[in-house]
């Protein structure tokens, strides 16, 4: 039979596209605009921003719209886009004491300065499947309008932003800013240069800031279990707005706009090494785009966990974490299977079959042994008993 | 400042990076960087100022020994890198070929974790060729990029220096990489030739 | 509202901004004077997945050049689905002309294989690599892979060599071959298979290795000392195909591909598919054949 050597590489590829873009309209579905996507999916946005290290809700709805909302792929686009964009400037450190907050609440004390704000949440809702949902332009004007009607303006504060419940702590001497005076406290940028081990506190708070939510979980779940430290407490939890400001070439600070965070102060314990020191308390701190406080809780307890070494527990095994929570890298080397590795298969089926056929040759040498030692008994004559 | 309009950024980057990477894979081998209308400070011949242009940016320093600000002013406003004081900070070093080596004590050349970390030094000189002409040395050359062993002819590059740089290559993989640069025999000519901290150099005065 | 001139996008000449092309660069270079040693570099992210091939297009935007002539493999196949990919994106990004001949390239980048047919002193091979570290079946930390490579110990794996020898009578490396490249740094030299490694040592083209992934740039230099790891009594050796030929051409002394046919009988054809082209209608190229130890 002849052998037809396959050429049509590009054709299948060209065709899976296309194919997927068939799958996605035959139906002729109403098309939704990027902008629907935006306002009516903020959760999964925050969440592609901040594992597509951009923060642009716009770009994060196209992208989520574009890839049938994948958000692996979502987040993947976001990374390779921001890749292209030319770098002009660092900003300022962002002051969260700055915040416009609109969620802030703390678990280590039933009360605090300024109160608990609980802001929107789903928290205390229960998680019953509703039909219901307002989905039409006069259902959602009359929920708007009554609850606008309920807004008393002159009832609202001037107070927008909220001192730190760690503040507390450090005035009262239970936790030291200075606590971890020989950490490697240089700031460097991972996505400049890679990242090089043991890694600076800089490098594995940006590492952790982009990672995919669902690995930081998995791995803070399992310190909270007995894989790592024990239980921490959540100081405080902050999410709103913050200012951002560039310094310019002229050195000039320029306010360049708002972008939403949430922000997550984890309270644990120094560990002490040297007897007579205190056990003071420390921060395990959490920080992403948007509102998304699953990860800043798990950054905050992965950040103090990193601070203890120890390679027989994965949550404070600093490569183990870094490594496998990020994201892209790790959807596409899994992934990456999927490609032909016929020549790497092949080459170990050579080895295989090299010692199974070594193996065969000495069952085939004992068997003749075996067979010889059997001759020469029954060639010899047996002594009469 | 001279901002040198005429350099392409990505054109010309390219082809002379292809032009370092041939003179570093293979040492002794003499390339000719492709010509661009350039005006080069004095202390500056064109093949470096080509080679600065290929190779750095704002994320690097480079040190110049026995320049002027004018200098150092041009290749910051051409490259967007910038003097380092120190000759440790550099990552790249631009020498004349008799300068005295004690410079070459302070040069970065690299751990033993991170030995790619060593700054290259770009050396000078005022002639080069593959056939020896006038008074000069004579280099020979061997190791990793050379099929056995080459030579080439250089003026302008004093044996204490090559001597030099030969005490801080001796700790392989500690070192630091070496381009030679001249200005070529014809107008707008400009010369490169490598030697990598892998390559055993002899020479012979002639 | 999003205005549509958002989202418009012009890329840069091979799609990387010149800033990271210099860092590459620089990078490169600095691998080509530490032959077999893993540089650093920044590896941004590309619009392909990652363990796909970033690190090979990052050293082949990096070196392209409008004049270059761009022929890209995986598993030794041009048509070969991803290698269609990223030749479709190189294609785009730079407007090279691009070719499935092996002389005609100037530029090469391959997954898993190193083509047949000997390359010259005007050609760069391109291999991806997705585990840079050859140590990292010995140890899982790169902060002592690091150590380990720094002061030359590499005890573990020989070791591990030995250890696999004694257990299976071979040493159990079918592809990705640790090799010894100038009498000092083991480095992999990417998933190719046995039958590729000896091209690798005193060849006359260079040969860059990039892992996106990973983040790491190494080389092997031409006329370079490559050596397979082997001990003095258990040496190298590459894959045999006794009595066999390619069922598509009749030639031997070339890496075969098994492929099972519909009706479930199985076949070997030359694995490098432009190979299998010239020797089905031509003159068989050079090669490097290396002969097997007794």
């Amino acid at each position: 039979m002849g052998y037809v050597a396959v050429k049509g590489g590009q054709d299948a590829i060209d065709n899976a596209a296309e194919l997927v873009e068939y799958y996605r309209w035959r139906e002729r579905p109403q098309p939704i605009e990027t902008t629907q996507v935006r306002s009516q999916f903020r959760l999964l946005i925050d969440k592609v921003m901040g594992e597509g290290s951009l923060y642009s809700p716009e770009h994060a709805a196209l992208a989520l719209q574009q890839v049938e909302g994948d958000v692996f792929e979502a987040a993947f686009i976001l990374r390779a886009y921001r890749a292209t964009l030319q770098r002009r400037f660092y900003s300022d450190t962002l002051n969260t004491r700055d915040m416009f907050v609109q969620r802030r609440i703390s678990s280590a004390f039933r009360e605090i300065p300024g109160g608990q704000v609980l802001g929107p949440t789903r928290d205390y809702t229960q998680r019953l499947l509703d039909p219901s949902l307002a989905r039409d332009t006069p259902g959602i004007d009359a929920f708007l309008g009554e609850f606008e009607s309920r807004i008393d303006r002159t009832k609202l504060r001037g107070v927008t932003s909220f001192s730190k419940v760690i503040d507390l702590l450090m005035s009262e001497g239970l936790m030291r800013r200075d606590q971890y005076t020989d950490e490697d406290r240089r700031v460097v940028d991972i996505t400049r240069e890679a990242i090089k081990f043991p890694a600076p506190r800089s490098a594995r708070l940006q590492m952790l800031a982009r990672a995919e939510t669902g690995g930081l979980m998995c791995i803070g779940y399992s310190t909270m279990r007995g894989y790592g430290e024990s239980h921490q407490t959540v100081g405080e939890l902050r999410m709103g707005t913050v200012p951002v400001r560039i310094t310019d070439q002229s050195g000039r600070k320029r306010y360049i706009g708002r972008i939403k965070v949430t922000e997550a102060e984890m309270i644990g314990r120094v560990a002490v090494k040297k007897k007579g020191a205190l056990p003071l308390l420390s921060v395990g701190y959490g920080l992403c785009f948007g509102q998304n406080e699953t990860k800043v809780i798990c950054m905050g307890m992965l950040d103090s966990a990193l601070r203890n070494p120890n390679v027989n527990s994965p949550g404070n095994n600093q490569e183990f974490v870094l490594y496998h929570t990020e994201g892209v890298e790790s959807y596409g080397f899994t992934n990456h299977l999927k490609l032909p590795h016929y020549v790497t298969f092949q080459a170990g089926l050579h080895n295989l079959r090299d010692v199974v056929d070594r193996a065969e040759k000495q069952r085939g040498v004992r068997a003749a042994e075996f067979a010889a030692v059997a001759a020469a008994a029954a060639a010899t004559p047996k002594p009469r008993l | 400042m001279a901002h040198e309009l005429s350099y392409d950024p990505i054109l010309h980057s390219q082809r002379h990076f292809r032009s370092l990477l041939d003179s570093m894979s293979r040492p002794g081998t003499i390339n000719e960087l492709s010509a661009v209308d350039l005006t080069p400070p004095p202390g500056l011949n064109r093949a470096s100022v080509l080679v600065a242009f290929a190779l750095l940016n704002a994320d690097v320093q480079f040190h110049l020994v026995g320049m002027t600000e004018q200098e150092a002013a041009y290749l910051t406003t051409n490259t967007g890198s910038s003097h380092a004081t120190e000759v440790a900070g550099a990552a790249f070093v631009f020498t004349a070929g008799h300068e005295p080596p004690a410079l070459l004590e302070e040069i970065n050349c690299g751990t033993l974790t991170y030995p790619d970390t060593a700054a290259t030094i770009v050396i000078q000189v005022e002639a080069m060729a593959q056939e020896p002409s006038a008074d000069g040395l004579i280099l020979t050359l061997q190791g990793p990029g050379i099929d056995g062993r080459t030579s080439v002819w250089v003026r302008g590059l004093s044996p204490d220096l090559l001597l030099a740089l030969q005490a801080r290559n001796a700790e392989f993989p500690l070192g630091i990489d070496a381009l030679v640069t001249c200005d070529g025999g014809g107008e707008g000519s400009a010369r490169v030739l490598g030697i990598p901290r892998t390559c055993q150099v002899t020479w012979e005065v002639c | 509202m999003v205005e549509d001139v958002k989202f418009r996008a012009s890329y840069n000449f091979a799609f990387i901004d010149e800033s990271t092309k210099k860092e590459v660069r620089r990078k490169i270079l600095k691998a080509v004077c530490i032959p077999g040693y893993q540089v650093p570099y920044s590896s941004p992210e590309m619009p392909i997945s990652r363990g796909w091939g970033t690190g090979g297009l990052h050293l082949t935007l990096s070196l392209i050049g409008p004049r270059d002539v761009f022929k890209i493999i995986d598993q030794g196949s041009d048509a070969s689905v991803n290698a269609c990919s990223l030749r479709q994106f190189v294609k785009r990004m730079t407007g090279c002309e691009v070719t499935f001949d092996t002389a005609a390239a100037t530029l090469i980048q391959s997954r898993h294989r190193v083509p047949e047919e000997i390359l010259t002193d005007k050609q760069i091979l391109v291999l991806q690599v997705p585990q840079p570290e050859v140590l990292r079946g010995v140890e899982r930390y790169e902060f002592k892979t690091r150590q380990m490579h720094a002061e030359a110990d590499y005890a573990k794996i020989w070791v591990s060599l030995y250890e696999a020898y004694v257990r299976f009578g071979t040493m159990m490396r079918g592809s990705g071959y640790p090799i010894r490249v100038n009498g000092r740094y083991i480095a992999t030299p990417s998933p190719i298979p046995r039958w590729d490694v000896p091209n690798l040592s005193m060849a006359h083209c260079l040969y860059l290795f990039g892992a996106g992934r990973e983040k790491r740039i190494h080389c092997i230099p031409p006329y370079t000392k490559v050596e397979p790891l082997e001990f003095e009594d258990v040496l190298f050796h590459v894959e045999a195909f006794p009595g066999i030929r390619c069922a598509a051409s009749g030639e031997d002394n070339a890496f075969l591909d098994e492929i099972y046919d519909d009706e479930g009988t199985r076949k070997f054809v030359i694995n490098d598919s432009n190979f299998l082209d010239k020797v089905r209608s031509g003159p068989r190229p050079s090669q490097r054949l290396f002969t097997n130890p007794d």
